[in-house]
Protein backbone atom coordinates (compact mmCIF):
# COMPACT_ATOMS: atom_id res chain seq x y z
CA UNK A 1 0.00 0.00 0.00
CA UNK A 2 1.10 3.54 -0.49
CA UNK A 3 0.34 7.06 0.58
CA UNK A 4 -2.32 7.42 -2.08
CA UNK A 5 -4.26 4.43 -0.73
CA UNK A 6 -5.00 6.42 2.41
CA UNK A 7 -5.93 9.79 0.92
CA UNK A 8 -9.69 9.23 0.80
CA UNK A 9 -9.68 7.39 4.11
CA UNK A 10 -7.86 10.26 5.79
CA UNK A 11 -10.22 12.75 4.16
CA UNK A 12 -13.29 10.86 5.37
CA UNK A 13 -11.85 10.55 8.87
CA UNK A 14 -11.03 14.26 8.95
CA UNK A 15 -14.59 15.03 7.88
CA UNK A 16 -15.91 12.82 10.69
CA UNK A 17 -13.75 14.58 13.27
CA UNK A 18 -14.65 18.01 11.95
CA UNK A 19 -18.38 17.29 12.02
CA UNK A 20 -18.26 15.78 15.49
CA UNK A 21 -16.33 18.85 16.69
CA UNK A 22 -18.91 21.16 15.16
CA UNK A 23 -21.76 19.19 16.72
CA UNK A 24 -20.14 19.52 20.14
CA UNK A 25 -19.73 23.26 19.60
CA UNK A 26 -23.39 23.62 18.68
CA UNK A 27 -24.52 21.67 21.74
CA UNK A 28 -22.33 23.73 24.07
CA UNK A 29 -23.47 27.05 22.65
CA UNK A 30 -25.37 29.19 25.15
CA UNK A 31 -28.37 29.35 22.83
CA UNK A 32 -28.74 25.59 22.26
CA UNK A 33 -31.84 25.20 24.42
CA UNK A 34 -33.55 28.50 23.66
CA UNK A 35 -36.89 28.63 21.91
CA UNK A 36 -35.89 31.20 19.32
CA UNK A 37 -34.57 30.79 15.80
CA UNK A 38 -30.95 30.61 16.95
CA UNK A 39 -31.77 27.75 19.32
CA UNK A 40 -33.64 25.91 16.58
CA UNK A 41 -30.74 26.41 14.18
CA UNK A 42 -28.25 25.12 16.75
CA UNK A 43 -30.33 22.02 17.48
CA UNK A 44 -30.81 21.30 13.78
CA UNK A 45 -27.10 21.95 13.27
CA UNK A 46 -26.24 19.51 16.04
CA UNK A 47 -28.43 16.78 14.57
CA UNK A 48 -26.99 17.32 11.12
CA UNK A 49 -23.38 17.46 12.31
CA UNK A 50 -23.60 14.18 14.22
CA UNK A 51 -25.31 12.49 11.28
CA UNK A 52 -22.67 13.82 8.89
CA UNK A 53 -19.89 12.81 11.27
CA UNK A 54 -21.16 9.28 11.53
CA UNK A 55 -21.69 8.98 7.79
CA UNK A 56 -18.10 10.15 7.20
CA UNK A 57 -16.88 7.64 9.77
CA UNK A 58 -18.73 4.88 7.93
CA UNK A 59 -17.18 6.09 4.69
CA UNK A 60 -13.70 5.80 6.19
CA UNK A 61 -14.38 2.32 7.56
CA UNK A 62 -15.84 1.02 4.32
CA UNK A 63 -12.83 2.35 2.40
CA UNK A 64 -10.52 0.58 4.83
CA UNK A 65 -12.37 -2.69 4.27
CA UNK A 66 -12.05 -2.18 0.52
CA UNK A 67 -8.36 -1.44 0.88
CA UNK A 68 -7.68 -4.70 2.67
CA UNK A 69 -10.03 -6.71 0.41
CA UNK A 70 -12.43 -7.47 3.21
CA UNK A 71 -16.05 -7.94 2.18
CA UNK A 72 -18.31 -5.10 3.21
CA UNK A 73 -21.21 -5.95 5.52
CA UNK A 74 -24.40 -6.23 3.49
CA UNK A 75 -28.12 -6.17 3.94
CA UNK A 76 -30.33 -4.16 6.23
CA UNK A 77 -28.00 -4.69 9.19
CA UNK A 78 -24.90 -3.33 7.50
CA UNK A 79 -24.65 -0.08 9.45
CA UNK A 80 -24.59 -1.92 12.76
CA UNK A 81 -22.45 -4.75 11.42
CA UNK A 82 -19.86 -2.31 10.09
CA UNK A 83 -19.27 -0.91 13.57
CA UNK A 84 -19.22 -4.38 15.06
CA UNK A 85 -16.68 -5.51 12.48
CA UNK A 86 -14.50 -2.45 12.96
CA UNK A 87 -14.35 -3.16 16.67
CA UNK A 88 -13.33 -6.76 16.19
CA UNK A 89 -9.83 -8.11 15.59
CA UNK A 90 -9.70 -10.78 12.90
CA UNK A 91 -7.00 -13.31 12.15
CA UNK A 92 -5.46 -11.14 9.46
CA UNK A 93 -5.80 -7.72 11.05
CA UNK A 94 -6.20 -5.96 14.38
CA UNK A 95 -9.42 -4.18 15.31
CA UNK A 96 -9.80 -0.96 13.35
CA UNK A 97 -11.42 0.80 16.29
CA UNK A 98 -10.59 0.13 19.95
CA UNK A 99 -13.51 -0.93 22.11
CA UNK A 100 -14.36 2.54 23.47
CA UNK A 101 -14.43 4.07 20.01
CA UNK A 102 -16.56 1.24 18.63
CA UNK A 103 -19.05 1.78 21.45
CA UNK A 104 -19.06 5.51 20.75
CA UNK A 105 -19.60 4.87 17.05
CA UNK A 106 -22.56 2.66 17.85
CA UNK A 107 -24.01 5.53 19.90
CA UNK A 108 -23.66 7.98 16.99
CA UNK A 109 -25.17 5.35 14.68
CA UNK A 110 -28.20 5.11 16.93
CA UNK A 111 -28.37 8.89 17.22
CA UNK A 112 -28.57 9.09 13.45
CA UNK A 113 -31.67 6.93 13.64
CA UNK A 114 -33.07 9.35 16.19
CA UNK A 115 -32.21 12.42 14.15
CA UNK A 116 -33.58 11.12 10.89
CA UNK A 117 -36.83 9.79 12.33
CA UNK A 118 -37.62 11.86 15.38
CA UNK A 119 -38.84 14.89 13.45
CA UNK A 120 -39.97 17.36 16.12
CA UNK A 121 -39.42 14.88 18.93
CA UNK A 122 -35.85 15.97 19.63
CA UNK A 123 -35.16 16.82 23.26
CA UNK A 124 -31.94 18.83 23.70
CA UNK A 125 -31.71 17.75 27.33
CA UNK A 126 -31.24 14.11 26.32
CA UNK A 127 -28.06 14.36 24.30
CA UNK A 128 -25.40 13.61 26.89
CA UNK A 129 -24.60 10.04 25.71
CA UNK A 130 -24.35 11.27 22.11
CA UNK A 131 -22.27 14.27 23.09
CA UNK A 132 -19.91 12.04 25.04
CA UNK A 133 -19.64 9.63 22.11
CA UNK A 134 -18.92 12.46 19.67
CA UNK A 135 -16.20 13.76 21.98
CA UNK A 136 -14.68 10.28 22.28
CA UNK A 137 -14.58 9.89 18.50
CA UNK A 138 -13.33 13.41 17.89
CA UNK A 139 -10.45 12.85 20.31
CA UNK A 140 -9.61 9.26 19.49
CA UNK A 141 -10.36 8.58 15.85
CA UNK A 142 -7.20 10.01 14.26
CA UNK A 143 -4.89 8.09 16.59
CA UNK A 144 -6.90 4.87 16.23
CA UNK A 145 -6.76 4.97 12.46
CA UNK A 146 -3.08 5.90 12.54
CA UNK A 147 -2.37 2.90 14.77
CA UNK A 148 -4.33 0.62 12.47
CA UNK A 149 -2.47 1.97 9.46
CA UNK A 150 0.86 1.48 11.18
CA UNK A 151 -0.06 -2.13 11.95
CA UNK A 152 -1.11 -3.12 8.45
CA UNK A 153 0.94 -0.69 6.34
CA UNK A 154 4.15 0.02 8.26
CA UNK B 1 -46.90 -19.81 -21.55
CA UNK B 2 -45.57 -23.39 -21.69
CA UNK B 3 -43.35 -24.53 -18.85
CA UNK B 4 -44.46 -21.80 -16.56
CA UNK B 5 -45.79 -22.72 -13.13
CA UNK B 6 -48.68 -21.00 -11.50
CA UNK B 7 -48.19 -17.26 -11.53
CA UNK B 8 -47.88 -15.79 -8.08
CA UNK B 9 -49.81 -12.59 -8.11
CA UNK B 10 -48.62 -9.38 -6.56
CA UNK B 11 -51.43 -9.63 -4.03
CA UNK B 12 -50.25 -13.11 -3.02
CA UNK B 13 -46.66 -11.92 -2.68
CA UNK B 14 -47.75 -9.03 -0.51
CA UNK B 15 -49.92 -11.31 1.61
CA UNK B 16 -47.00 -13.70 2.10
CA UNK B 17 -44.76 -10.86 3.28
CA UNK B 18 -47.43 -9.64 5.68
CA UNK B 19 -47.83 -13.18 7.04
CA UNK B 20 -44.07 -13.53 7.54
CA UNK B 21 -44.04 -10.23 9.40
CA UNK B 22 -46.99 -11.31 11.50
CA UNK B 23 -45.21 -14.52 12.47
CA UNK B 24 -41.99 -12.63 13.12
CA UNK B 25 -43.81 -10.21 15.37
CA UNK B 26 -45.47 -13.09 17.22
CA UNK B 27 -42.08 -14.57 18.08
CA UNK B 28 -40.59 -11.16 18.79
CA UNK B 29 -42.96 -10.41 21.66
CA UNK B 30 -41.83 -13.22 24.02
CA UNK B 31 -38.18 -12.53 23.19
CA UNK B 32 -38.58 -8.88 24.13
CA UNK B 33 -40.56 -9.79 27.24
CA UNK B 34 -37.86 -12.16 28.48
CA UNK B 35 -35.17 -9.54 27.94
CA UNK B 36 -37.26 -6.85 29.62
CA UNK B 37 -37.83 -8.97 32.71
CA UNK B 38 -34.15 -9.86 32.96
CA UNK B 39 -33.00 -6.25 32.58
CA UNK B 40 -35.48 -4.35 34.70
CA UNK B 41 -37.23 -2.52 31.92
CA UNK B 42 -39.90 -2.75 29.28
CA UNK B 43 -40.45 -2.32 25.58
CA UNK B 44 -43.37 -0.42 24.09
CA UNK B 45 -44.63 -1.40 20.68
CA UNK B 46 -46.65 1.27 18.94
CA UNK B 47 -48.27 2.07 15.60
CA UNK B 48 -49.01 -0.83 13.26
CA UNK B 49 -47.12 -3.46 15.27
CA UNK B 50 -49.22 -2.70 18.34
CA UNK B 51 -52.45 -2.47 16.35
CA UNK B 52 -51.89 -5.88 14.70
CA UNK B 53 -52.04 -3.99 11.42
CA UNK B 54 -48.66 -4.72 9.86
CA UNK B 55 -48.46 -4.03 6.15
CA UNK B 56 -45.93 -5.19 3.61
CA UNK B 57 -43.75 -2.13 4.19
CA UNK B 58 -44.37 -1.65 7.90
CA UNK B 59 -41.52 -1.08 10.34
CA UNK B 60 -41.70 -2.37 13.87
CA UNK B 61 -41.89 0.75 16.02
CA UNK B 62 -40.37 0.11 19.43
CA UNK B 63 -39.70 2.36 22.39
CA UNK B 64 -37.19 1.14 24.96
CA UNK B 65 -37.86 2.01 28.58
CA UNK B 66 -34.85 0.97 30.64
CA UNK B 67 -32.45 2.57 33.10
CA UNK B 68 -30.11 4.85 31.17
CA UNK B 69 -27.15 2.55 31.68
CA UNK B 70 -29.14 -0.26 30.00
CA UNK B 71 -30.59 1.77 27.13
CA UNK B 72 -27.93 1.08 24.51
CA UNK B 73 -27.92 -2.66 25.17
CA UNK B 74 -31.73 -2.82 25.12
CA UNK B 75 -31.75 -0.96 21.80
CA UNK B 76 -29.15 -3.35 20.36
CA UNK B 77 -31.10 -6.37 21.59
CA UNK B 78 -34.37 -5.17 20.08
CA UNK B 79 -32.66 -4.25 16.84
CA UNK B 80 -31.09 -7.68 16.42
CA UNK B 81 -34.24 -9.43 17.55
CA UNK B 82 -36.17 -7.69 14.77
CA UNK B 83 -33.54 -8.29 12.10
CA UNK B 84 -33.29 -11.97 13.04
CA UNK B 85 -37.00 -12.27 12.31
CA UNK B 86 -36.98 -10.41 9.02
CA UNK B 87 -38.49 -7.31 10.60
CA UNK B 88 -37.33 -3.74 10.10
CA UNK B 89 -36.92 -2.01 13.46
CA UNK B 90 -37.50 1.65 14.20
CA UNK B 91 -36.30 2.07 17.75
CA UNK B 92 -36.26 5.01 20.12
CA UNK B 93 -35.74 5.24 23.88
CA UNK B 94 -38.76 6.61 25.76
CA UNK B 95 -36.39 9.02 27.48
CA UNK B 96 -35.73 10.71 24.14
CA UNK B 97 -39.41 11.37 23.49
CA UNK B 98 -41.25 14.55 24.30
CA UNK B 99 -44.47 14.25 26.33
CA UNK B 100 -46.66 15.42 23.44
CA UNK B 101 -45.28 12.65 21.23
CA UNK B 102 -45.97 10.04 23.91
CA UNK B 103 -49.47 11.44 24.34
CA UNK B 104 -50.00 11.24 20.57
CA UNK B 105 -49.16 7.53 20.41
CA UNK B 106 -50.68 6.60 23.79
CA UNK B 107 -53.72 4.90 22.27
CA UNK B 108 -51.52 2.63 20.15
CA UNK B 109 -49.01 1.44 22.74
CA UNK B 110 -48.58 -2.23 23.64
CA UNK B 111 -46.44 -2.69 26.73
CA UNK B 112 -44.09 -5.67 26.73
CA UNK B 113 -42.57 -6.44 30.10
Amino acid sequence: MSETDWIEIDRAAASAVSNFQRGIQFARHAGFRTGDLIGEALRLGFMHAIQAGHTSLENALVRILDLIDETRPRGETWHADLIGRAGQALSHRPAILPRDLAAAADETRRFRNRATRAYDNFDPDRIEPTLSAAATLERGLPAALAAFRQAIDP
Amino acid sequence: MDGMGRIITLAERKAAIVERKRQGLASLRPALATYAREHDGRFLLFCSAARQAMRRDSDVDVLTDFPESETAAAWQFAERACWDRGLTPDIMPVAWCKPDFLAHIQADIEVIE
